[in-house]
């Protein structure tokens, strides 16, 4: 992990000066980037009468702009400088002046803290809220119950169904002369109450 | 002889090389090494020989290739009829190319009855390309369920525990299903006296058949179930699972990896390409189902303790985006749709590959068997790694293309059919990252996975051509497209485009 941290070190120190904002007296590189990208989406300039009149205006407000964009700049400088050396105090004061301090906030905060460190309970949240739900309805209901017990049970008792059918059926077949011949009978019979009907009709 | 002078021959060769390669194998000493080794040569060349396609393809003619037209029988008039199109022709190739593979995963893990694996598996081959090359319906329905036998028997001779159950399930269910097709081949037999493709196509559109638009809407549902259930579309896809989880190694990749791709290529072929109108009404429906399968084949996928179930069921998924995909009747749609096809005949049958290959180490297909594999079996983690990856469609390989055409094409058919087959991108990689995960990140929980040996030169042999395939095809697809484009653009009309208009689209 050594190396991995001292690149990322030398970066944290160097990478800043690619852009040294405008407040410093710097040309920031990176403000320009995209710029390309973004001018074809300006409207075209063929809008022609108010031409001049629009670049004009545009001019002075550019100039105003960049006025306020420098105030901006130095107050996140001074903002961030702040909360930077502030973080370095604190770590400082409790990490290495006061090492009884940390455990005494804890103590003193409760559950507070265990919230802040569990990350507020999102994860735990969203895993009893949206997987858990899913994973359960998904094994449940979509596969055990639609899938097994009704899909395919439906397909299996399908050919259940038809073996079990065949094997009443097979029952006709028991190579008993005497019970061919009942079988013939009562299919003529059939077949003789089906013409009379249909002649009566 | 110029390579100009094979092609009336080659689709005959092409579909004939491995039945040739099986006769011959009848011939074999029983010595296990030779046979092998012969199966795989032939498988080879074959492929070699069907590369003659892609590149003797001409992309500025429409229409099919390389076909031959010979009677075959008189009466009735069948003809032995066989042609490509650049739909087609790239399904011979995934064919072709998936064979070999599964030849060198089955070395070591078949040992008994080698001879009969092989010759089955190099008749499954033909049975396959001729189910794609054939423009007469009689032969294409040969070949379609020829096709069932040495599946059904790879399942049953050579697979797991449930295999015959499992055997049986899959013959029984495609082939019930099947019989509906049959019934609408020998309608439109007796009306037109053809079964050849175009004629039928011909006299299909012009309307030169009394009273066709009620039989036409049997025919076409006919069609319909017969391919619907080997896509497998919801809710007739529970077959698969079982087939899949029992079927050697081998077995799997070519059933993932092409039988559901003649479902797809039938509906595309035939539902689309004879009933064109029919297609356009029952859309609404079929792309319904198609989404519910999407979804829902994903959420089941997600749940599945077991790997190859899992993969299985992400089949369901990822071949509702084809039929989305074909059902939205736009280019960008249907061009995704046989892009996909290809991508997830490579991107899945490779992932039927590495869990036959964890298969063979540790018997078992349990995920929770498993955890931490990456330590022990660092390049085996890493072509998982990638070919999950590439089904799920990272960006940069296969997968990415087809589904992003899909679904751009499904925005354009209507928004909601976009909006709701998108989120089954995330899902996707929701259960391949967490079985991922589970599989291979962490510790090792059980002993005895610390030292499952990483995978051998011969599987690195199988893996690479996939991993690289997966590449190849993300990063320049239009290899590919150039011959798909104008062959989806055919299929999509001028007819089907004019009657998209009628139908109120």
């Amino acid at each position: 992990m050594l190396v991995p941290l001292v690149i990322l070190a030398i970066g944290s120190v160097v990478a800043g000066w690619v852009g040294v904002p405008h407040a410093l007296g710097g040309s920031n590189q990176f403000h320009q980037l995209l710029a390309p990208a973004i001018e074809q989406v300006e409207p075209a300039p063929s809008v022609a009468p108010a031409h001049g009149e629009l670049q004009q205006t545009g001019v002075e407000a550019h100039a105003q702009e960049s006025y306020t964009e420098t105030s901006k700049e130095r107050g996140l400088m001074v903002a961030s400088i702040a909360a930077a050396v502030l973080g370095l105090f604190f770590a400082w004061l409790l990490y290495c002046k006061r090492r009884d301090l940390p455990e005494r906030i804890t103590a003193h905060l409760g559950g507070l803290y265990d919230a802040v460190r569990n990350k507020y309970y999102v994860d735990e949240g969203y895993q009893a809220l949206f997987v858990w739900p899913l994973i359960e309805g998904s094994r449940q209901i979509l596969w055990r119950v639609i899938d097994v017990r009704a899909i395919d049970n439906t397909v299996n008792e399908a050919a259940d169904g038809a073996r079990a059918l065949s094997g009443e059926i097979r029952g006709m077949q028991s190579g008993n002369i005497r019970s061919y011949a009942g079988w013939v009978v009562a299919g003529g019979a059939l077949a003789l109450i089906y013409m009379l009907w249909a002649g009566v009709r | 002889m110029s390579p100009h002078e094979l092609n009336p021959l080659i689709l005959t060769l092409v579909t004939f090389v491995p039945t040739a390669g099986a006769i011959l194998l009848l011939l074999f000493p029983r010595r296990a090494s030779s046979i092998r080794s012969f199966a795989l040569i032939v498988a080879l060349g074959e492929f070699v020989l069907s590369l003659h396609l892609p590149l003797e393809f001409d992309t500025a003619k429409s229409g099919f290739q390389f076909d031959v037209n010979l009677p075959w029988i008189s009466s009735p008039n069948i003809h032995f009829h066989l042609g490509v199109d650049g739909i087609s022709m790239w399904l011979v190739v995934l064919t072709t190319f998936l064979v070999p593979l599964g030849v060198l995963v089955s070395w070591k893990s078949v040992r008994e009855r080698v001879k009969e694996f092989f010759i089955l598996f190099l008749l499954l081959e033909t049975a396959m390309i001729g189910v794609f090359v054939s423009l007469d319906l009689f032969l294409f329905y040969f070949f379609w369920e020829a096709s069932l036998i040495p599946m059904a028997l790879l399942i049953g001779m050579y697979g797991h525990e449930r295999r015959v159950y499992a055997a049986v399930k899959f013959f029984l269910y495609t082939m019930v299903a099947s019989v509906f097709m049959l019934a609408a081949i020998i309608w439109l037999y007796a009306q037109t006296g053809s079964f050849d493709y175009l004629v039928i196509q011909q006299a299909l559109h012009g309307e030169q058949i009394a009273n066709i638009s009620t039989a036409a809407e049997w025919l076409f549902l006919g069609f319909f179930i017969a391919f619907a259930v080997k896509v497998p579309l919801f809710p007739l896809h529970t077959w698969l699972p079982d087939a899949h989880v029992e079927a050697p190694t081998a077995g799997s990749v070519l059933l993932a990896g092409v039988l559901l791709k003649m479902g797809t290529y039938g509906l595309l072929r035939f539902n689309v390409g004879l009933f064109p109108a029919q297609a356009r009404e029952h859309a609404p429906w079929i792309v319904g189902l198609a989404i519910i399968g999407i979804i829902y084949g994903a959420l089941v996928a997600m749940v599945q303790p077991n790997l190859k179930k899992l993969i299985a069921y992400s089949s369901v998924s990822h071949l509702g985006f084809v039929v989305l995909g074909i059902f939205t009747f736009t280019q960008a749609g249907v061009d995704g749709a046989v892009y996909q096809m290809l991508a997830h005949g490579v991107s899945t049958g490779a992932l039927f590959m590495l869990a036959g290959m964890l298969y063979e180490r540790r018997h078992t297909y349990e995920i929770s068997e498993f955890g931490g594999l990456a330590t022990p079996m660092p390049v085996y983690a890493t072509f998982f790694l990638v070919i999950t990856l590439a089904s799920i469609g990272l960006p940069l390989l296969n997968g990415f293309i087809g589904e992003f055409l899909i679904l751009s094409g499904a925005f354009k058919a209507k928004a909601i059919y976009g909006v709701l087959a998108a989120s089954g991108v995330v899902w996707s990689a929701c259960y391949l990252l967490w079985m991922y995960q589970r599989v291979f990140f962490g510790t090792v929980k059980l002993e005895v996975n610390r030292t499952v040996p990483d995978i051998t030169a011969r599987e690195r042999l199988a893996l690479w051509p996939t991993a690289v395939a997966a590449l190849v095809m993300g990063v320049a697809p239009l290899v590919w497209f150039s011959a798909i484009d104008p062959a989806v653009r055919v299929a999509l009309g001028p007819l089907g485009r004019e009657l998209g208009r009628l139908v109120g689209q």
